[in-house]
């Protein structure tokens, strides 16, 4: 039975390798010699008259020769781009000239996904189509399946599916006045004022000359005016030398919650989307700030790295520099990909880098995300807790106590936070407000 | 031939329906003024809307039959006007059920796509004008045997050409 499906199969897949013959062939040979046969035998002219069209333009079509097999090949391009981004794709068909109709999927600009079928002419070897990439995430954006057929559409070959092309497409990155951090104890280099003294540029202070100190640290004037207060020159305690503060790098933990994504219509919060991460959803701002924050503290020259509470071994450990930028930014991509609930949120005490500073991003929708930031803040660690939920959250209509919940919704997020603020913990509701809490802390220590 | 396309949101395809819905209602009303009954006018809408959605299926040859039937048994003029507007009408039905069976639900057109299949449609029409003008011209009466073999052996003929050139394809 197996063997018989299998031949059949076969067959099936032969026949349709190849050209073949459509409905339209059977209409024009069958039906314009069944007519035109008809009237030569009935004597009616009519007859003659309605299936010559048929079958002259059947004779008209079988006699330009089609070839072989199209064969569509498409161009790379390049397998990650930014938000935003447009490119020139090229199709190549190589079709023989009795080819009157090619039927290409290709997309179209501005559009999702892999786009419709194109009717083109057959005789086009180039087909050029724009593509402009403008919702972050990986997604399946080219996939040229085809269809050729010959003159008046009476054989075609295919439809054969393409290759498909996927590419990432990553976060954008906007421009954000990044704060400063509080540096770390330990580190010889960084962008940040240390407490110690150092060999920074910033003055601590002016002292009298220990053992030890650098001849260039001598400050000249101030030990002049001293010797010349005491009423001798380079008497002993007269020289002076300027202490400079050390500068330390810092660590800034991004921590995003994609465990949910939602919007602000509760009533989209229980329906599937059909792409991964919902567009203006919560999931969508958290990547686009955790971009940009990684992108200006980066800039800065500090540490950064990246935590997903909901799938912890998606995070990356801290660095620095235009590489750790694009690493953040592709696993951004990865964590929505693997979005999705967790009912327990992981931030181990081991992912925190020492002295580093916190801030997680999170729609705050459960009581399990608030506990682990305010078990954070108690390990000592400054955390600054950026709600991301849409807001005003829009009831239900169709719901009967579709207010009431959204009321409750937003008593219990509003308890949390709460329950935050009272715990140390830094709450801001946009991104833009990091930048001046992470100044109040650094002023605080 | 063309060496590049740029191909940009072009037409709706569902343009080709629309051109084979109007062309069905252009036969349903020629055979609605030709007196046909209610039973076979409400078969010809019925194969008229299964034309629209299913182009690929086997009603465009139905309805050409149809229509092809109820005109010859509705009057005995070979030339009249309702036969010789259901002339182009039949072709167009063939031609866009042809082109409208390739393409999908949402599927886009580049109109220039259709100029060869439309300037092969014209060369056609005009064939098939001057071919009902010669019959206009020629005198009516009974056709002489030889003449009768020769039209059936020309039919027997483009039936081999047309297997022929299906099958060196």
């Amino acid at each position: 039975m197996n063997r018989v499906l299998a031949w059949a199969t076969a067959r099936r897949a032969a026949g349709a390798a190849g050209w073949r013959g459509t409905d339209a062939l059977f209409r024009g040979a069958v039906g314009g010699l069944g007519l035109v046969g008809a009237g030569v035998v009935l004597h009616r002219v009519d007859l003659v008259l309605l299936g010559a069209p048929l079958l002259l333009g059947t004779v008209l079509a079988l006699a330009a020769p089609v070839g072989a097999v199209p064969v569509v090949r498409a161009e790379r391009l390049p397998s990650t781009v930014e938000a935003g981004d447009r490119g020139r794709l090229a199709v190549r068909v190589e079709a023989g000239p009795g080819v009157e109709f090619m039927a290409v999927r290709l997309p179209v600009p501005g559009a999702q996904g892999i786009g419709p079928v194109h009717l083109v002419p057959g005789a086009a070897r180039e087909l050029r189509a724009s593509l402009r990439w403008n919702a972050w995430g990986e997604g399946l954006d080219l996939r040229p399946d085809h269809l050729a057929a010959g003159r008046d559409a009476l054989v075609i070959s295919g439809p054969v599916v393409g290759h498909e092309a996927r590419r990432t497409v990553l976060p954008p990155v906007e421009p954000l006045r990044p704060g400063p951090l509080p540096p770390r104890a330990a580190g010889l280099v960084g962008a940040h004022r240390s407490p110690r003294p150092g060999d920074g540029t910033e003055l601590r202070a002016i002292r009298p000359f220990q053992p030890g100190d650098r001849v260039r640290r001598v400050d000249w004037r101030v030990s002049l005016r001293a010797g010349a207060a005491a009423g001798e020159l380079l008497a002993p305690g007269t020289l002076h030398v300027r202490e400079r503060h050390a500068e330390a790098d810092a660590d800034l933990l991004l921590v995003i919650d994609s465990r949910v994504d939602v919007s602000a219509n509760l009533s989209d919060w229980s329906t599937a989307t059909a792409r991964a991460v919902r567009t203006r959803g919560s999931l969508d701002a958290t990547v686009r700030a955790t971009a940009s924050l990684a992108a200006a503290y980066l800039r800065q020259g500090d540490r950064v790295g990246l935590v997903d509470l909901g799938r912890p071994q998606l995070g990356i450990g801290a660095g620095v520099g235009h590489r750790q930028l694009a690493r953040v930014r592709h696993q951004l991509v990865a964590c929505s990909r693997s979005a999705g609930w967790a009912p327990q949120p992981v931030l181990l005490p081991r992912q925190v880098p020492a002295g580093a500073v916190v801030v997680l991003l999170s729609p705050f929708l459960d009581d399990a995300v608030a506990d682990t930031t305010i078990r954070t803040a108690r390990r000592g660690h400054a955390v600054v807790a950026v709600d991301m939920l849409p807001t005003p959250l829009v009831p239900d209509p169709e719901a009967e106590w579709g207010a009431v919940v959204a009321q409750v919704i937003t008593a219990e997020h509003r308890a949390r936070t709460a329950a935050l603020r009272s715990n140390g913990v830094l709450v801001v509701t946009g991104v833009d407000g990091v930048a001046a809490v992470l100044r109040r802390v650094r002023g605080r220590r | 031939m063309t060496d590049g396309l740029d191909v940009g949101r072009g037409v709706s395809a569902g343009l080709l329906r629309a051109v084979v819905a109007v062309v069905c209602a252009g036969i349903v009303a020629d055979l609605a003024l030709n007196r046909a009954s209610v039973v076979v006018l409400g078969a010809a809408v019925l194969l008229s809307v299964a034309c629209v959605f299913l182009p690929a299926s086997p009603a465009p040859l139905l309805l050409i039959a149809l229509a092809a039937l109820l005109i010859t048994v509705s009057g005995p003029d070979p030339l009249r006007p309702a036969v010789l507007v259901l002339v182009p009408l039949v072709h167009l039905l063939h031609i866009n059920c042809a082109i409208g069976a390739l393409l999908p639900k949402g599927a886009r057109l580049d109109p220039r796509a259709l100029w060869p299949a439309a300037r092969r449609v014209a060369v056609v029409q005009l064939v098939v004008a001057a071919l009902a003008v010669l019959a206009m011209v020629i005198p009516a009466g009974r056709t002489p045997e030889p003449v009768e073999l020769i039209a059936l052996l020309s039919i027997a003929g483009l039936a081999a050409v047309v297997i022929v050139l299906d099958r060196s394809r």
